[in-house]
């Protein structure tokens, strides 16, 4: 789920269902630089 | 220390299945994890095709979450290594390799993104234990020769010696267009007294004919078969070359699937690791194990479980803030000795991140701490 088609986005990450959450930590969310490990 | 690293490991350990790490091979790495701090990336390094259960463990230093002020003994980190390592010589060269790369506007401190240390863990680890260690250019470095050898001189006492010298920048201007060097690791002990260069932009149309032209003394048809099992299932590749005075056997080729780590790539994990355990290159068990290890863990509803870093930070941040860990896989390696049949090894990551909401932009966003704490607190 990308964050435009969040219609009712909820501040509070506690007031979040399971589902949306997962959904923005596994890529949902606009990463602000890129997530890595090494090369 | 207030926070160590096993107290990210504990968070993992549900997840790691007994046949990738056995129980024991998983309470010496805990041992090891206590004398470390609390990194935002770590990894386990494990062998694909061999029942054991065992791991290396690597622990990544950088800027961004504290770890490089912790090796550089700054007054300010907020906390400290455990001073029992720094009654070694290693780990005192560690230290001032660290100050220096601490230092801004040093040469270090501009080229180099991370160090990660990579440590053997076969049995109980001695109360110092001794790394590996690879130094990791900037993504936006010039990558300069001067770097690396200015950060091997003051981790090694000695500088590199010229006849190896030689045969890195030999190897370094026979890349192609596009080929570049990430990194460079050697060892402490100095049983292999060259560098392992770590060299990225190399694909199945050129990683051949580049082994060519550095002397490297095997058969570049069995590098092209080796690059033919996981043909179509790899987004990019990078070649780990060991480098003496003269370009040695054993070479290792990472097979990654995406720049970022964000997505677990679940699917296409499995599919790669399928090709190999066609193959014969990985057991069925570690397979399943790999696939099962992918996911995130989030502690929103045990907050009082979270690591006490985290759980005093997530305080500070309220609740548009959420401390995550990913579990991934950050590539594969095929690794080849010419005459022996190729191995292939996994390499896990841990990845501590945080997840926010940016009210200013209306968007949920995903990095680092300083990041989201600046696009929460706005």
């Amino acid at each position: 789920m990308m964050n435009e088609n969040i219609a009712e986005q909820n501040a509070n990450l506690t007031e979040l269902n399971d589902e949306t959450l997962d959904d923005l930590i596994s890529g949902g969310a606009q990463e602000l630089s890129a997530t890595q490990a090494w090369e | 220390m207030s926070t160590a690293l096993n107290e990210y490991l504990r968070l993992a350990e549900p997840h790691l299945s007994p046949r990738l790490i056995s129980a024991t091979a998983l309470a010496d790495l805990e041992r090891l994890a206590r004398l470390m701090p609390p990194v935002s990336a770590s990894g386990f390094e494990c062998r694909l095709g061999r029942e054991e259960a065992q791991a290396d463990f690597g622990v990544r230093f950088l800027a961004s979450d504290g770890s490089r002020a912790m090796l550089a003994g700054r007054v300010d980190a907020g906390s400290a290594l455990p001073s029992s390592l720094f009654s070694h010589p290693v780990w005192e060269r560690l230290r001032r390799f660290g100050a220096r790369w601490d230092t801004p506007g040093t040469l270090l401190e501009q080229e180099l993104g991370d160090v990660f240390l990579e440590f053997d863990v076969e049995g109980t680890p001695p109360p110092v234990p001794i790394p590996s260690f690879f130094i990791e250019y900037d993504r936006r470095a010039w990558r300069r020769l001067e770097a690396m050898e200015e950060a091997l001189a003051l981790l090694w006492g000695e500088p590199l010696a010229p006849a190896v010298r030689e045969r890195v920048v030999a190897c370094l201007a026979a890349l192609p267009s596009g080929g570049s060097v990430s990194a460079v690791g050697a060892m402490f002990s100095r049983r292999f007294d060259g560098v392992r260069l770590c060299l990225q932009g190399l694909g199945p149309s050129t990683l051949p004919y580049y082994l060519l032209r550095v002397g490297w003394p095997g058969d570049p048809r069995e590098v092209e078969a080796l690059l033919a099992r996981v043909a179509g299932r790899v987004e990019r590749m990078a070649l780990s070359l060991d480098v003496g005075a003269t370009v040695l056997p054993r070479l290792g080729v990472e097979c990654h699937l995406a720049d970022s780590l964000h997505e677990a790539d679940s699917e296409r994990w499995a599919s790669l690791l399928d090709a190999l355990v066609t193959q014969g290159l990985c057991l069925r068990a570690k397979r399943d194990a790999l696939v099962e290890w992918l996911g995130h863990t989030h502690l929103r509803s045990r907050p009082e479980a979270l690591p006490g870093n985290l759980r005093a930070l997530s305080a500070s941040l309220g609740p548009k803030a959420l401390p995550v860990f990913l579990r991934r896989i950050n590539h594969l390696k095929l690794v080849l000795q010419p005459g022996r049949p190729p191995e292939a090894k996994a390499y896990l990551v841990l990845i501590q991140r945080w997840l926010g909401h940016d009210g200013q932009r209306r968007r949920y966003v995903f990095g680092d701490l300083q990041e989201v704490r600046d696009a929460v607190l706005g």
